[in-house]
This record gives C-alpha cells, structure tokens and sequence, in this order.
C-alpha cells in the first residue's frame, strides 16, 4: 500500500490560525460522507467551536423534519412505488436533482395502476414524458393555491380566486379526489421557512387523513451525512452553538453559520470540503477579519487525515475558546 | 478514553447467578484482564474492594432496543419539546453518546439495536462506534430484502441461505429480523395499515407472511446464527391481532424463534374495533408456556412522554391515523423502511392502559422466566432509563397494585392484572434483564459471573424500593474497568461491536 502523503502546511498554518482565534465555526460539508463529517466534529469538540452547514433546513428546531413532520413525509423510493398522483409543486425536479423524473417519477406502479402526474407551475417540468398534465401558475399564487385546495379538501368553498388559481385548483382537487396516494414534490429552494412551505404542509397534513399523501421536498439530500452525524452526537442537524457531545448548545435562530458571520460572531471558520453559496459569500463580506483554513474536498481519507492533524495540534486547555490559546 | 483493566477482587457481595445456581450467595468474584476468573494461586496484584453487603449481578442486557440508525435519528427530532433541556430526565431519544451513559449509569453493559436495514447498516456501525461502554450488534432487517423474497418467491433454500448470509456479512449483523413479513408489500399498495392475516399472499407474488415467517425461521436456524428468527409480526397495535401472534406461534412448529415486543400484539378485540379493545393474552400465554423453541420479549409500556418508531411503517401510519399525531415515514430503497411518531402514554387512556396491563400480564403469567427478556422496546413503550420502575412493578406486588388502582378504571375492573398476586423475586429480575437476554441472544460470556464471562459487573445496594435499588448502582464494571460509580459515568472505554 502506497503510504498516505497529506499536505502539512494546512494543519500548521490552520493550526496557528485557530489558536489565535477567540470563537471558530466549523461547517461546509455539502457532499460530505460521514467519516469526514464525524472526524470534523471531534476538531469542532476539541476547540470548542461552533458547528452548521449554513443549509436553513438543517438548523431549524426539528432540523430538516419540522415542515415535513407537520404531516406526512416520504422518502423518494416511496413515491416511486406508491404514489398513482405526484404533483410537482412549483418546481422543476429535473433541474433540482438530474434525473429524479427518470428514477423515482416515471417508473411504472407495480401491479397494474396507472400514475398520474401533474406539474404545477410557469413552465412544464424537464425530464418527463410527454403525458405530465402542466397546470399553468405564477409561483407567486402558489400559497393561494394550496390554501384553496385545502379549503375544496375540506367542503369549503374558496374565495375571491384569480382564474388561473381556481383553475389549477380544480383541476388537481379532481386528481386527488379519484387518487389513492398523493405525493407532492417540493423544492423550497432553501426557504424553508415561510408561508409556502408551510401551506403544502398544511395541504398534506390535510389529505394525509384520508389516503396515503406525502411531500418529498427535493435539495436536502447533499447534507444527508452531515444531518445524520450531528443528530447522533448533539441531537440537532445543525445549529450548534458549541459542539460538545455531553452536552451541546443548539441555537437553531441564532447559532447558524450564516448568522455567526454576518452578526461577527467568530473570528475564524474552518470550511470542510465545501460550503453553500450563501456561506461563501457570508465568508467573503467579512473576510477582514476571518481566519480562514480550508480543507479541500477530496479523497475521504485525505480530508480525515487533515482534519485530524488539526485537531492534534490542540491539547487539552489548549482550546482557542475565550482566547486562552 | 480506555483504561487498562484491573486485576482486583469482589470481596463479600451477595451473589445473583442464575445462570451458576448461585440465589443471593456471599461469594468472592476474581478479575483479570477484562474477564471473570478463577480465584489465582497468588493473590498478590489483586487489588480488593469490599462489595459486603452488596446485591452483585451481571451487567444488564438489552436484548431490543432502538439506539442507532435513521430511524433514531429521526426520532431525535422529530420531537424537541422531549429534548434534554426542555424536561426533567433525560432526552426521550438520547444522542449516541448520553445513550451509553444512561446504559451503563443503570448497569447494562450490552444492547442490540433490533431493527437496522441492510442498506443503513454502514451508518449505524458509524453511530454505534460512537456508543461508548457498552458492546453492542445490531439485527438486521433482511427479510425485507428484495432478494430475499425472490428466493422465498422461488422457494429456493440454498438461496434463501446464501442471500441471508451475503446480507450478514455486509451489514455486520448479529441476527436476522423479520419486521411486519409482507407487510411493506401490502402497504405500498395503497392499503391503509397493515390488515392482513399470515395466508394472503404478497400482491404479485406466490408467498404469504406464513411462508416468510416459516423459511427465514429455518433458514436462520440452518445457519447456525447465535439468536433464533427474531420476530415483530404482523398487525402491531390493532384490536384483535392476538389471534396472529398465535398464528405466528404456530408456524414454527418446534423451530427456535424469539417474539418481539410481545404486548403490542395480544390485544383482544373485533376486528380493527377499538371499543371491545382488551387482553388476549391468555390464550397466548397457554401456547407459550407449552413450546420452549420460543422466546420472547414484551416490549412493556409505561405511562409518560416517549417517540414511538418502527421499522414496520405501515403500523406507524396506523398510529398516527388513530392519534392524530405527525409523523415521520423513512423508506430505504426499498428494502426497509420505517416510521416514527411522538406519543404519550396516559394512566386514564383506556387503551394505553390495557397496553400496561397486558404487558404486565405478560410477564406475570409466563411460567419460565428463561424464555423472556425484560424490555420496553425503547423508546416505544418507554425509555429504558424507567427499566427500574418495571422491575418494581414485576417485584412488588403492593407497588403494582397501587398502579393498578390509578389507570383507567375500565381496565381495572376487566383486566386478569387483578388477580395476578406472582412478584419477581431478585433472582428473577437478574434472569430477565441479564441472564435469560444474554442466553437467547446466544451471548456465552455474558448474563452470567462464571469463570470465563466478561467481567461486566453492576453492584447495587439493597432496598425495599426496587425502583431506587435497580436505578442507581454502587458500581458499574464493563470488562473489569469501573465505568460508572452512583450514577457518575467513571470511564467511557469502547465496547465491542458482535457480528456473525
């Protein structure tokens, strides 16, 4: 076996960088697979620092549940296998992850039920056969949309609509009477808070007591081992004021790394493999007064072993926290 | 942090040692390197600690429990209002960390998480390398495998056996779980819950629950594996779904088989009526007691807060249908999937009481306390942290009666718990959470101090109130390190993980 050469000059130089520092955020990570994300929780423990991937869904109070939790969710093999109505809400899912139609939308049910698929929007979805039914709508109406449907749900007659709105609503409040499982595929487009959301929430929450109705929101999956890791140690996804696996502080509102940067929260970040765009530019408007050490996304053991040479550097009551370094 | 053993002896304690024969005998307990030893020739280097007055048994075993996995993560947050900082105790689904704490501060030195699909085995062998102290396997859920019910489809041994062992060998598993047999197929239909019984056969193909149940049952036994076919069968938490766990008894017809959480399948009732809800485990129990290839655990609840989650995630739909409650479905290419739920389990629920009542029922009326393994399914009937208030009321009758008078009267009035006046004795306790567990998980060097066993060691001081007693331990030994002292975690060293 070819003996593992790493790159010393970013424990030392990241080292200096951080012992220097008062307050350090840990985070990056789209992509990252759980080997890394683990040895980088034990640098963000070690110095005590903060730690999130900047992804909004990851960092709210039940992490990236709380708006698919308010009903019922599905993961995506579920949809292929069960759902005979899937509308595509305002998205595009072939944009948002290539090939997902091809995957998860237009394989056939099994046994001999017909699915249905309606997309929802300005523009017909990509990717899908040609008998998707495209219900024309300004993305603006979206949240009257799903308010009125859940109203037709209900027995109630909706008000004051535009045209295309009750159009749309008509047309879909049909599909899902005659359906038997409804799936709805989102993508938030990292809002993942706010009044669209919340109204599919709602919707599903809604026809989920009568039949089979889920919502497959589309994005999060690039922080899947990130997610995973930090719940299993601090029992967040993110948001973690101060990794500490005995006891860690979860601020969902406060300690997300978009917030420690543009509050100045930190004096140092360390950015493991890579970070959202909104963490990158976050990082470039206070880059005056960052340190900044980056591990390069790469082989996995190459950035574990770098990140553990880091972390080494440090020994106990060596920690940059509150500046004793 | 993992320290050297040391070589020391136990001087004095009273002795629980079913497994020896030993029933509260003061006897003396060697340790050396980890391990129970015979007393040496030369005692020098031993160093003594005085355990006189003590109750000594072995570690705690956890034989299922949920602890790793997406589907803990899941319940991790899906309800932060059970979180750590927001209610006394601990979190009702502990971080990976505060979950070998809580273990091993209560003297459970062993747990098996008892529902990991093969395709999540890698992440759970990632979490549960984090789970400090305590030794630790999983059960995978193979059966659902596409593979696996092709084979079955085909009725083909060999290669029901050859995909079984491909999946234990990936997955590093210690067992073979069987969650809801067919179940998932039913469900991706579109039917709502899980209303089959064990002869339907699976939509398109040539198989029925009976046959899954059957075959994987052989099949486990053909490999030779350490722990028996483990079991949730179907309709878990329906009115009437005694009737299919006496089906499920019957299929295996003298092949070794161990019944998962038990008390959620012997309810009494018409079909899918809640209203004429109650006990079947009378019948259930007869059947039991008259077949010792079976084996089971009871999955008992206890009133209070918990996240129910399940790798049979027709039932959880279920659940959730019938509370009201958000929930969380997780589907994993297809081959396993699970659901999990917030629920709280109330004294004057008239439901939720019979749930306590049967559980206790249980464990009451089952004559062979080495065929059952004390559990609460954690977290789903309740945390395992409230394992002593369940030892309590298995060993103090006039504790259970106290109980008994506050659930729902109902339940009172119609439930045999009435007349049930058996208490555990300590002897009994120590074979249901230690020695009966470790022997049907097929765990040779635990539940027992004989020479040769794991020094996993829990020391309790003696007390009327069993709760108190079983609660806090004077001293926690895994592998002869002293892990936790009165509740104050000592050391964390690493457990071993068990694979076949």
């Amino acid at each position: 076996m070819t003996p593992f050469t790493r790159p010393s000059a970013v424990d030392q130089r990241g080292a200096a960088a951080l012992a220097g520092s008062r307050r350090v955020l840990v985070t990056g990570f789209v992509g990252a697979p759980p080997e890394v994300v683990v040895a980088a929780c034990d640098l963000a423990e070690t110095i005590g620092a903060a730690i999130d991937a900047g992804d909004p869904d990851l960092a709210r109070a039940a992490g990236p549940t709380i708006a698919r939790v308010g009903e019922v969710t599905a993961d995506r093999e579920e949809l292929r296998d069960r759902a005979d109505l899937v509308v595509l809400w305002c998205c595009d899912p072939d944009a948002v992850e290539p090939g997902f139609p091809k995957r998860f939308i237009m394989p056939p049910l099994p046994g001999d039920t017909a699915r249905r698929v309606f997309a929802v929007g300005r523009e017909p979805a990509g990717g899908m056969a040609a008998d998707v039914v495209h219900l024309p709508l300004d993305p603006v109406h979206a949240v009257d949309a799903a308010r009125a449907l859940e109203c037709l749900h209900g027995g109630l007659e909706p008000q004051h609509l535009a045209d295309p709105v009750a159009a749309v609503c008509r047309g879909l409040h049909s599909a899902i009477t005659e359906a038997r499982c409804v799936a709805f595929v989102t993508a938030h487009d990292g809002a993942a808070e706010g009044l669209e959301p919340w109204s599919i929430v709602r919707l599903v929450r809604a026809l989920s007591h009568h039949r089979p109705a889920f919502e497959v929101p589309l994005g999060a999956e690039r922080f899947a081992s990130f997610r995973a890791c930090c719940t299993w140690r601090y029992g967040a996804a993110g948001g973690i004021a101060r990794a500490d696996r005995t006891g860690a502080v979860f601020l969902p509102a406060e300690a997300t790394a978009g917030r420690l940067l543009a509050r100045g929260e930190v004096d140092a970040v360390v950015v493991v493999g890579t970070a959202t765009a909104e963490v990158e530019t976050a990082i470039a408007q206070a880059a005056d007064r960052l340190a900044v050490v980056r591990i390069a996304a790469g082989l996995t053991a190459t950035m574990r072993a770098e990140i553990e040479a880091l972390g080494a550097t440090f020994q106990a009551g060596d920690v940059p926290h509150g500046g004793r370094a | 942090m993992n320290p050297t053993a040391h070589r020391f002896v136990l001087v004095g304690g009273v002795l629980h040692d079913p497994a020896n024969g030993l029933d509260g005998v003061i006897a003396d307990i060697w340790v050396d390197d980890g391990a129970i030893v015979a007393p040496p020739a030369d005692a020098d280097g031993f160093a003594r600690i005085d355990a006189t007055g003590l109750v000594v048994m072995p570690g705690g075993v956890d034989l299922h429990s949920h602890v790793a996995g997406p589907k803990v993560n899941a319940g991790r947050r899906i309800a932060p209002h059970l979180a750590r900082h927001r209610r006394p105790g601990p979190a009702a689904v502990p971080t990976i960390h505060a979950t070998g704490a809580l273990y091993a501060a209560l003297g459970y030195t062993t747990v098996f998480d008892a529902a990991i699909a093969t395709a999540a085995a890698d992440v759970a062998h990632a979490e549960l390398a984090e789970l400090p102290i305590l030794d630790k396997g999983i059960y995978l859920l193979a059966a659902d495998e596409r593979q696996v019910l092709e084979a079955l489809s085909v009725d083909d041994q060999d290669r029901l056996d050859a995909v079984l062992r491909a999946a234990l060998v990936r997955g590093r598993g210690w067992a073979v779980k069987v969650a809801n047999p067919g179940g998932p197929d039913f469900w991706k239909r579109g039917r709502r819950g899980d209303h089959h019984d064990l002869d339907t056969a699976l939509p398109g193909r040539p198989v029925t629950p009976r046959h899954i149940l059957d075959r994987l049952a052989r099949a486990v036994a053909r490999l030779g594996l350490p722990h028996p076919l483990h079991v949730h069968t179907a309709n878990l938490g329906l009115p009437g779904n005694w009737r299919t766990l006496l089906e499920t008894m019957r299929t295996f017809d003298g092949v070794r088989a161990h019944l998962a959480h038990v008390q959620f399948h012997s309810y009494a009732g018409g079909d899918l009526d809640e209203g004429s809800f109650g006990s079947g485990v009378a019948p259930l129990v007869e059947h039991f007691n008259a077949h010792d290839t079976l084996t089971l655990d009871v999955g008992q609840i206890l009133f209070g807060d918990t996240v129910a989650m399940t790798g049979d995630s027709a039932a959880a739909e279920h659940l959730a249908h019938a509370t009201g409650t958000p929930w969380m479905s997780h589907d994993l290419h297809l081959e396993g999937g699970c659901g999990v739920l917030p629920i709280a389990y109330r004294e004057k629920s008239l439901i939720h009481a019979w749930q306590w009542a049967i559980g206790l029922e249980w464990f009451l009326t089952a004559a062979d306390p080495w065929r059952v393994a004390l559990s609460t399914d954690h977290p789903n009937g309740a945390h395992f942290t409230a394992y002593p208030v369940l030892m309590q009321l298995l060993g103090d009758e006039a504790f259970r009666r106290e109980a008994l008078g506050r659930i729902h009267p109902a339940v009172r009035r119609r439930s045999p718990l009435a007349g049930i006046t058996r208490a555990y004795t300590l002897q009994e306790l120590c074979i249901v959470t230690r020695a009966a567990p470790a022997r049907i998980a097929g765990l040779t060097r635990k539940g027992h101090l004989g020479i040769g066993a794991d020094a996993d060691i829990t020391l309790y001081r003696p007390d009327r109130d069993l709760a108190r007693m079983f609660s806090m331990p004077a001293k926690v030994y895994k592998a002869g390190v002293l892990v936790a002292e009165d509740g104050v975690v000592r050391a964390t060293p690493e457990g071993v993980t068990f694979s076949v």
